[in-house]
Parts: structure tokens; C-alpha cells; sequence
């Protein structure tokens, strides 16, 4: 800006103070047509094949901006709009009743076929791929695996023996169990009495009832044996061994059960387990009000160990959790008169005095402590 | 305003529909817990709502200011309503009307609404949810609308279920299948999903709820077909039968469809387990419940797997499709080992590039 | 705990809320030009307190959540039942009326029209350009007691 003072020549006044601006820049701007440069050259749009030309796989139908003309059937969708042949055929321009706006291309897989095809018809598919016959050709391609299957392999593999191992251990436990507490129970087939309380567990761990989970074991083994008799051709002996298998179900479900920890226990009716549960109760009520001695304590925790035979998991942690708090309420019977060194002193702000506060507590406040 | 209004309906009324207590009233129609029935209908005890578990949420939760009293009267309300309603069904001319009528009724009920939106709809206990009742039906209705049958119909059209299977669908009952003999897995199939061959061993089973009014008789039809079997000589696909159950009955609360349901005259078709062969891509397997006209005789002939064609059969037979289901498959690790078990030949390999 | 059901109501608690100690202490710097005076509702601390709370996190400008129990949420939902099935009726009543209303009104003029049409026609003159027609004024037994209000100000 430059300002011009006391300039006296011309058409001024005397005393007039004009502002001129002005801009200076780094380079002159060319003379020239503003619009000069902006032309391109043709870009080839347009239909490439046409109504009744037939193409292959990836030939490109038609170049375009914007959608002019809507991929059909077998045809796909470039990001500029190009639209390709995604089967061979014989191309059709054509319009949907669907989209009545809307033009189309598709590629029809047979000459006589003319699109759209009927809205409820079964689409018209090829299929595409041959029978491999080579052998060698054929061994590849049975043991080709995508890089993430090929890599999750082992670990699946692993897994599989792992779960196999635990199965073969748990059949054993049982094995034991019936040997320790059922001397009496012989069955025909250990086997077949294995496989079902391996999947009776699991099925009750999975969630099912009772009812349902010993249906489905069952029902499991039935199948199973049912396929193996067909692949085995002893379908005439298949009857016999579905009834030896609903007998070895009967007598198990009648003389076993799983506790509340998935172990193998003895079968308690649940008259006896209602009686059973009632009775806990009524002794935890009568012993918690005076637990003074370790003793005391260790009696208390001992009634429980039975207790996942006839209790529901969430009962059990119920009745644990309202009979051996590790901590009793502070009230006055478990306050201590004063702080010595055999009460249990717990340091604590009191946020209405402002200070610091000693708690004296008796040590049968503290289940751990006794 | 309200309450003036109220006045005189109860007055006009003085019937108690719901907090009758004379015992004609279905179990289903009050809420199982004492405790928290007497919350919602008597006001929140001073210890706090008792479906808070914890002592301390319980203590520390502060209900709306003057809920329990704007409740009371609403309740008197909506009741006297009801009654109303009753009246109406006991006049009703059509069992269509009726039915319509006593779920109306019962819809607002806020036992009934507590009972529907805090239990299992699924696997529902019939104490609780009574599908008997047309509230329960109503709303399970309701339910089912709002998510499944949407994301089902979906599944179907994006998987060109229909119309490769049959043209297309009006959804009437909800279809759900699982697999719990294969591998003793409890868990329902979503429309769509992609299962292993090992899971899909073994049999499904199937939950067939019907929400509308329907004739006790009715007998079901369920296949499974596989449109996407390799027809080498088209090249194409072709249709195989996997599964065919007829003349099935079901009622509104026991509806799970398993060998407990059904007997040898009842299977049309043996189940074929999915065992798609290497580089066919995945196959889909689509399950079809049919309402019958008429009971379905077993046909003389074996009815054939291969080239099944569903539509005519559907029709034929005079089948009226309500509900279907969709699971796929793709060839794994699994499938030799199930070939073996049911005696099947070895799979065919494909070329991994389609020409 | 089982999770409580939640409502939405609308963002009227941060206003609500009393101005915590912290917000009184803080110094208050004049610096020139700045708007003293606060011409919403809320003083000029509190209102960047808000605005700062509300750039924090986009969840707080969503309508706020009011966890409820799964009791009062039933009683929540019965309440607004009832509400509906209220306005329902109102709303049924008074267009009940309305039909009737426009019945006997258009009986009168079908009679007047029988009658005599001069005077049907009469009544059916269109009064364009009329902005306040007498008809609009509520009728009244009487003229009430202040016939005009002479201090009338607009302020």
C-alpha cells in the first residue's frame, strides 16, 4: 500500500488522502484462452458387444460413466461402470419389470433363453468345473488346503487327540467307578455303556435336561449302531443289539447320575435328594450361629462335601455363600469392646469425622482367622 | 381427567378380570415369583425391587417418583377395559374374532407382558408361556415378526432359496432345527449358516411353532432338498432329497419334531447327510415345512433322491408351504469320514477353476 | 445383577443439576468484550461447563438412558398403555362429535335450502377479503364486564 500525502498536482484536493493497491506477483500469468487446455481425447465409450453376440468369461459388454445401462443376469460391475461377462453366452439388452427405470445387459447361458427370466422360475446356473481324473492331478487337488486351514491343521489335529485322551481317561474313571461302588452292575457291553455316559455328560454340560440329554445320548448310539449294522451288513442282528442298548440305558439311568461337578455318582431319586437337601439346611441353620473353633469351621465345610450330589450348582454356591461368609457383618457381637492383641483391628477413614478410625473385631468375625 | 373417567368405567364395570382370584385364570397368566408379582402389582417393597440379585444395586436403586401410584390407577384402568373386551369375545360370532378378541384382552395384562419379555420364547416353559393362550400366540407373533422372520426371508432371497427351490414363501410358522445327536452341541441354527459335515451328521430336529389358529389335526410335511447337487451331463445342478418326514402332528407347546414325534411309517426319505464333494462351493440345504390338506400315503415306489423336483411334488401332493429353514455346506476334512460311515462312495475332485 | 431395562428421556438433567463447588471457586477473569451477562438460562460457567461435557463424548448428547428395573420398566410400559388407550378414546369421541356436529349443520342448510333459496344462497355468499369474520368470535351470554382494555401496552 502506498499512501500519498501532500500531493498537490492534478485533480486532488488539497488535503486528500487516497489508498491505490496494488499486487505484485512472482510470476506474469501467459496470455492466453482459458479453456484451451481442457480437452481430452474420446474415451471409447459404448456398447462393445451387442444384442445376440455371444462372449466369454470377462469380456467387457459396455463402457460408460455412470450407470446407463445396469448389470444383468451373469453380469458383473467394474468401478467405472464397465460391465463384464461373468459366464459365456449370448448377450441381451433388456428390461425388468422390477426396476421399470432401469435398462439392462445380461448375458443369457443358451441362445433360446431370452431375459429377464421369469421372477419365480428356478434361476438357470452352469456349473462350470470338470472331474478331475488324473491321478496325480487328482492326489494335489484332494490334498490342497487354503493357507489358513493348512496352518490351523495342526492345532485342530492336536486338539482332536487331546479331547480323544481326556474321553479315554473319563471312560476309564467310570470303568473304576463301577468296579469300586457298583460291584453288582456287569454290563454286556462296556463299550456301548462308555459311549453313553461320555455323551450324556456332555450333553448335560451342554445344557440340555436331563430328560433330553439322556434321549439324545441314546438316540445318538441308536443311529450310530443303526449305520454301523448297514455298513457292517448285520441288519438282522441290529434289532437285539438296539434292545440289549435300551436295557444297558434303563439299568444305567436307574442306577446312575451326574452330581453338580459332571462326576459319575449313584442315583438318588429325588425324593431322597429333596429329604437330603432339607436336612443340610436345617443343620447349616443350627451351626452357623456359633461358629467359634477351627473345628467348628472345618465341621461346617465338611457337610458340604456331599452336597454336589443332591444340590444344583447354583443352590450350592447359594448355601455357601450364606453360610461361610468369610466376613460377618459388623455388628455388635462381632465388635470387640476394645483393641488388644487378640482382636483383629481394621483401620478405616470415617469420611464424617474426618479421621482416622480403629475397628476392634473379634476374631470369629473372620472365618479364615479361626 | 383421567381419573374422573376411570371412576365411572369401574363403577359401570366393577369387574377384576385379571386380579381374579377364584383360580379360573390360566397359571400362564400370572408371574411364577410371589415376590415379584407383589412388586408389580402391590408397589416396590422398601428393600428394593426384587429382580435386582445384589443387596447393594438393590439398596442403592431409586424407582420413578410416584410410579407405584400412577400404576395402581392405570392398571384399574386398562382392567375395567379388558373386561370390556371379555364381554365383547363372549358375543363373538367367528372363533377368528374371538381369538383375536381374547388376546386383546389379555395384551396389556403387565403379568402376561412380564411372563413374555423376561422368559425363554424359544424353548418355552408352558407355565410361563402358554402358546395355548392367543395373548402368548400374539405376541410371540409380534416377536418373531420384528427380527427372525425378517433376517429368514432375507437368508432365503439372498441365498436364492427361492426361487431355485420353490418360487417364494409367505412365513407363517417359525422354523428352527438343530443338531444335538451329531456332536451333542446345544445350539440353534441361524438361516444361512455355514455347519461342518460332522455336525450335520446325524438327523436334525426341528421346532415347528405356529402362532396362528390353526386346526388341531393338521398334519405336517418336512423335507430337506439340496439344489446345489453338480448335474455334470447339464452342466448344471440338480435337486437331491435329503430328508422327507410326513403326516407329523404338533400342538402349540409341544412342537420339537424328533424320533420321540415320529415313527418308520413317518419318514418319506432316509436322512443323507450333506457330504459336498471338493470344489463344488458351498451347498445349500433348504428345509420346507408343508401344512397338509389331507394325511399323505406313503408312496409305493421308493421315492427317488437324485433329480427331486419339490414343486411338483408340493403340488401334487397338495402341500402348502409355511415355513422353511436354511443351513449350507462345503467340503472339509470331515466329509471322507462321514462318506464311510454311511457307506457312501468316495466324493468326486473338481477342477479348483471354473472354464 | 441382571441388567436393568433402560428409557430414554430427554437431556434436562445437566440443566437441572446444581452448580457443584468446584464451578463456584473457579476464578472469574474479566477480559474485554466478553459476554457478562447470559442471555439463556444458564450462567456462563455452567454453560461451558455443559458445552465441554457435551464435546467429551458423543454419548452424551444422546438422549440420556434411565436404567430401570425390570418391575418399574413393566409399570412404565402398562402406564403408557393406558395413556394410549386413553388418548384413543378422546380422540374418538371428539371426532364422534365433530361428525355429528357437521350432520346436523349440513341438515340445517338442506332444510334452509328447501325453504327458501334466497336465503340458502344468503348464507353461502363468499366473504373474501374478510380476515376476521363475526362467526370466528366465541358467543357469549353477556358483553363482558370491561368492554375495552384502554392501557393495553405491547411490551
Amino acid at each position: 500500500m502506498v499512501v500519498l500525502t501532500g500531493y498537490s498536482g492534478g485533480f486532488f484536493p488539497k488535503y486528500a488522502c487516497n489508498i491505490l493497491t496494488q499486487v505484485r506477483n512472482a510470476t506474469k500469468r501467459a496470455a492466453g484462452s482459458r479453456t484451451s487446455m481442457k480437452d481430452s481425447a474420446g474415451r471409447r465409450l459404448g456398447p462393445k458387444k451387442y444384442e445376440g453376440q455371444s462372449v466369454k468369461v470377462g469380456e467387457i459388454i459396455m463402457r460408460q460413466r455412470g450407470t446407463k445401462l445396469y448389470p444383468g443376469e451373469n453380469t458383473g460391475i467394474g468401478k467405472d461402470h464397465t460391465i463384464f461377462a461373468k459366464e459365456p453366452g449370448i448377450v441381451r439388452y433388456y428390461i425388468d419389470p422390477f426396476h421399470p427405470k432401469r435398462k439392462f445387459v445380461g448375458v443369457s447361458l443358451k441362445k433360446e433363453l431370452k431375459l429377464p427370466l421369469p421372477h419365480f422360475a428356478p434361476r438357470v446356473r452352469r456349473f462350470g468345473r470338470e472331474v478331475l481324473t488324473h491321478p496325480i492331478l487328482k492326489t494335489e487337488e484332494e490334498a490342497f488346503l487354503p493357507r489358513k486351514q493348512l496352518e490351523a491343521k495342526d492345532s485342530i489335529l492336536k486338539a482332536l487327540q487331546d479331547r480323544e485322551s481326556k474321553r479315554l481317561q473319563l471312560s476309564k474313571d467310570f470303568q473304576k467307578f463301577f468296579e469300586k461302588q457298583l460291584p453288582e452292575f456287569q454290563p454286556k457291553d462296556t463299550e456301548m455303556v462308555n459311549a453313553y455316559l461320555i455323551r450324556l455328560r456332555s450333553c448335560i454340560k451342554n445344557g440340555y435336561e436331563l430328560k433330553d440329554a439322556q434321549y439324545n445320548a441314546q438316540h445318538y448310539l441308536e443311529l450310530e449302531y443303526s449305520l454301523q449294522s448297514q455298513r457292517e451288513n448285520w441288519s438282522d442282528k441290529l434289532g437285539s443289539h438296539l434292545q440289549v442298548l435300551q436295557e444297558t440305558v434303563d439299568t444305567l439311568n436307574k442306577s446312575v447320575s451326574f452330581d453338580n461337578k459332571l462326576q459319575l455318582m449313584k442315583y438318588i431319586d429325588p425324593q431322597t435328594k429333596e429329604s437330603l437337601r432339607s436336612q443340610l439346611l436345617k443343620t447349616l441353620q443350627e451351626r452357623t450361629e456359633n461358629i467359634e473353633t477351627r473345628q467348628q469351621r472345618n465341621e461346617l465345610i465338611s457337610l458340604f462335601q456331599d452336597a454336589c450330589q443332591f444340590l444344583t450348582l447354583s443352590e450350592e454356591v447359594h448355601l455357601r455363600r450364606q453360610f461361610l461368609k468369610p466376613v460377618k457383618p459388623e455388628v455388635p457381637a462381632t465388635l470387640a469392646p476394645q483393641a488388644t492383641k487378640k482382636t483383629i483391628n481394621i483401620k478405616r477413614f470415617n469420611h464424617e469425622k474426618n479421621k482416622l478410625e480403629t475397628i476392634p473385631r473379634t476374631k470369629s468375625a473372620f472365618l479364615s482367622k479361626l | 381427567m383421567l381419573r374422573r373417567s376411570l371412576s365411572t368405567s369401574t363403577r359401570l364395570q366393577g369387574t377384576k378380570v385379571w386380579s381374579d382370584l377364584s383360580g379360573s385364570r390360566p397359571k400362564s397368566f400370572s408371574i411364577p415369583s410371589a415376590q415379584i408379582k407383589s412388586c408389580i402389582l402391590e408397589g416396590t417393597p422398601v428393600t428394593g425391587p426384587p429382580s435386582l440379585k445384589r443387596r447393594f444395586n438393590r439398596t442403592k436403586y431409586a424407582s420413578p417418583e410416584h410410579i407405584d401410584e400412577t400404576f395402581k390407577l392405570c392398571y384399574q384402568f386398562i382392567e375395567s377395559k379388558a373386561a370390556q373386551i371379555y364381554e365383547k369375545a363372549s358375543k363373538a360370532q367367528t372363533v377368528e374374532q374371538k381369538e383375536k378378541l381374547l388376546a386383546e384382552a389379555e395384551l396389556h395384562n403387565p403379568e402376561v407382558q412380564y411372563n413374555f419379555q423376561y422368559h425363554d420364547k424359544l424353548e418355552n416353559n408352558p407355565h410361563i408361556i402358554d402358546y395355548e393362550q392367543p395373548v402368548y400366540r400374539l405376541l410371540g407373533k409380534q416377536h418373531w415378526e420384528s427380527y427372525g422372520q425378517m433376517l429368514l426371508m432375507q437368508r432365503l432371497e439372498t441365498l436364492a432359496v427361492i426361487p431355485d427351490t420353490l418360487p417364494t414363501l409367505a412365513p407363517r410358522t417359525e422354523v428352527n432345527i438343530r443338531f444335538p445327536f451329531s456332536t451333542g452341541v446345544n445350539k440353534w441354527v441361524e438361516p444361512g449358516e455355514i455347519l461342518s459335515t460332522n455336525a450335520t451328521s446325524l438327523p436334525p430336529v426341528f421346532k415347528i411353532q405356529e402362532y396362528e389358529l390353526v386346526d388341531p389335526n393338521t398334519q405336517y410335511t418336512i423335507l430337506i432338498v439340496n439344489p446345489d447337487e453338480p448335474d455334470l451331463t447339464n452342466d448344471s445342478f440338480s435337486t437331491t432329497l435329503c430328508y422327507g418326514l410326513t403326516n407329523i402332528k404338533l400342538s402349540y407347546n409341544d412342537n420339537v419334531v424328533d424320533s420321540r414325534k415320529f415313527g418308520k411309517t413317518n419318514v418319506l426319505v432316509d436322512y443323507l447327510p450333506p457330504v459336498p464333494e471338493k470344489n463344488v462351493g458351498n451347498q445349500r440345504f433348504a428345509v420346507w415345512v408343508f401344512r397338509q390338506r389331507h394325511p399323505l400315503e406313503q408312496p409305493s415306489g421308493q421315492l427317488s433322491r437324485t433329480n427331486f423336483d419339490i414343486r411338483s411334488f408340493a403340488k401334487t401332493q397338495g402341500l402348502i408351504p409355511v415355513g422353511a429353514h436354511v443351513w449350507r455346506s462345503h467340503w472339509d476334512s470331515q466329509v471322507k469320514t462321514v462318506r464311510a460311515k454311511y457307506g457312501l462312495p468316495e466324493g468326486r475332485i473338481f477342477s479348483r477353476v471354473r472354464t | 445383577m441382571t441388567l436393568p431395562t433402560t428409557i430414554t428421556t430427554t437431556t434436562q438433567s445437566i440443566k437441572n443439576t446444581p452448580i457443584t463447588n468446584s464451578l463456584k471457586l473457579a476464578p472469574l477473569t474479566l477480559t474485554r468484550g466478553k459476554r457478562t451477562k447470559s442471555k439463556g438460562t444458564l450462567p456462563p460457567l455452567v454453560q461451558r461447563a455443559v458445552t465441554q461435557l457435551s464435546v467429551l463424548s458423543a454419548s452424551r448428547k444422546q438422549p440420556k438412558l434411565l436404567k430401570v428395573s425390570r418391575e418399574d420398566f413393566i409399570k412404565h410400559q402398562t402406564i403408557h398403555h393406558c395413556w394410549s388407550i386413553y388418548q384413543k378414546e378422546l380422540r374418538e369421541k371428539r371426532n364422534v362429535q365433530l361428525k355429528l356436529q357437521y350432520k346436523s349443520t349440513k341438515n340445517a342448510m338442506d332444510i334452509l335450502q328447501q325453504l327458501s333459496p334466497k336465503m340458502f344462497e344468503a348464507a353461502n355468499v363468499p366473504e373474501d377479503g374478510k380476515r376476521f369474520p363475526m362467526e370466528l368470535k366465541v358467543p357469549t351470554e353477556f358483553p363482558p364486564n370491561k368492554l375495552w382494555n384502554y392501557t393495553f401496552k405491547k411490551d
